[in-house]
């Protein structure tokens, strides 16, 4: 286990409540299960542009349905750096990316009128960061017990956690760090039918967490769409709310048009047989597509740097 | 698919690629490991292929 700084900030978070915490580069976030059994909606910004925020379905389609120890949390696509690293997490702590997050309707329509939502939360929480109830975005979920069958139908489980649980988030740019506790559990199994109360603790950056932020920008940062908003064509945060059309503006699509190049391949009897095997097989439509499936395919599974086996 | 056939039995494909794939027998040709030529890259990939799908 890596050594951290000293504790900087503890805060324990009351049922329905959340805190919106400043989180610096190399500092660790700690969330802890104070009784057991709670579910916690996380939401992060950079702290120096709050258009750059936790990216769920980014960190999704990274990693998996569900995030584990020694996984990366990504910023959203339109920035796609790494956020947090995931240091520690307990055992019984299921990680959720499918749900988003509980909003005042969900119940209302269920009979419970007003009832605590994440969204609501969320937003207050954000509120003292001058961020606005649109800004709340979809939730890394933790303790979140969801599953799905085959059919892709979404449901929950008992809450798994249990007291003094806790996950260790290692930040790697500035963020703000907005944990809550879900309001959605008196009514269901998200919190097993009761609202408790989650600790949450800062500690500072040491040597051996920067050095590690280190490690993780040297592999993950430097990449083409890692960019910042002096990159963008269109780069100013729009003020108003209603959307009117720009008649200047002309797009710039990344590599438009698409062309292409003929390239003449000789094949032998024998080579065209195995070929063809590969078209009978359903790889293309037909040789001149199995060939070139084929040679992407190749260079994916052989050259491709830092490739997951699939 | 314009297709023809040389002297010697063998069949000529024309296989296409667009810029973005063509970055990938860029890269091969410089690594040299595959041939230096287009034809070259894409055929000895393609066997290599073959060989590694086990046809």
């Amino acid at each position: 286990m890596l050594q951290y700084g000293p504790l900087k900030t503890e805060v324990v978070l009351q049922p329905v409540s959340g805190k919106a915490l400043p989180v610096l580069r190399g500092e660790v976030l700690r969330i802890i299960q104070e009784e057991g059994e709670q579910c916690v909606d996380f939401n992060a910004f950079n702290l120096h542009d709050y258009k750059e925020f936790l990216g769920v379905s980014n960190t999704r389609s990274r990693n998996a349905f569900r995030v584990k120890k020694g996984d990366i949390i990504w910023t959203v696509s339109s920035r796609d750096r790494p956020m947090f690293l995931i240091l520690e997490i307990s055992e019984t702590c299921r990680t959720d990316l499918l749900g988003g997050r509980c909003r005042a309707s969900l119940f209302d329509r269920r009979g419970y009128g007003l009832h605590t939502n994440c969204q609501d939360t969320l937003a207050a929480a954000i509120g003292e960061y001058d961020l606005t109830p649109d800004d709340a975005h979809d939730s890394l979920n933790l303790w979140m017990n969801t599953e799905w069958d085959s059919v892709g139908r979404y449901f929950t489980l008992r809450n798994t956690g249990r007291k003094g649980d806790y996950v260790d988030l290692l930040a790697t740019i500035d963020t703000l760090s907005v944990p809550a506790t879900c309001g959605s559990g008196d009514v269901g199994w998200t919190s097993n039918f009761s609202l408790k109360p989650i600790r949450v603790q800062v500690f500072d950056a040491s040597d051996e967490t920067l050095a590690r932020v280190e490690e993780i920008e040297r592999h993950n940062t430097g990449f083409k769409g890692q960019r910042t908003p002096d990159e963008f064509k269109v780069n100013k945060i729009k003020a108003d709310r209603e959307l009117r059309r720009n008649p200047n503006y002309v797009p710039e699509f990344v590599n438009y048009p698409i062309t292409t190049k003929r390239i003449q391949i000789p094949l032998s009897t024998e080579e065209l047989a195995k070929t063809n095997q590969l078209l009978e097989a359903g790889l293309g439509k037909d040789v001149a597509e199995v060939i070139r499936i084929g040679v992407i395919l190749w260079y994916m599974r052989n050259r491709e740097p830092g490739r997951r086996s699939r | 698919m314009a297709d023809s056939h040389s002297s010697d039995g063998e069949q000529i494909i024309e296989v296409t690629f667009n810029q973005q794939q063509y970055v990938v027998i860029e890269r091969l040709k410089t690594e040299g490991q595959f041939g230096r030529t287009d034809e070259e890259i894409v055929r000895n990939i393609f066997l290599e292929f073959l060989r590694q799908e086990g046809v």
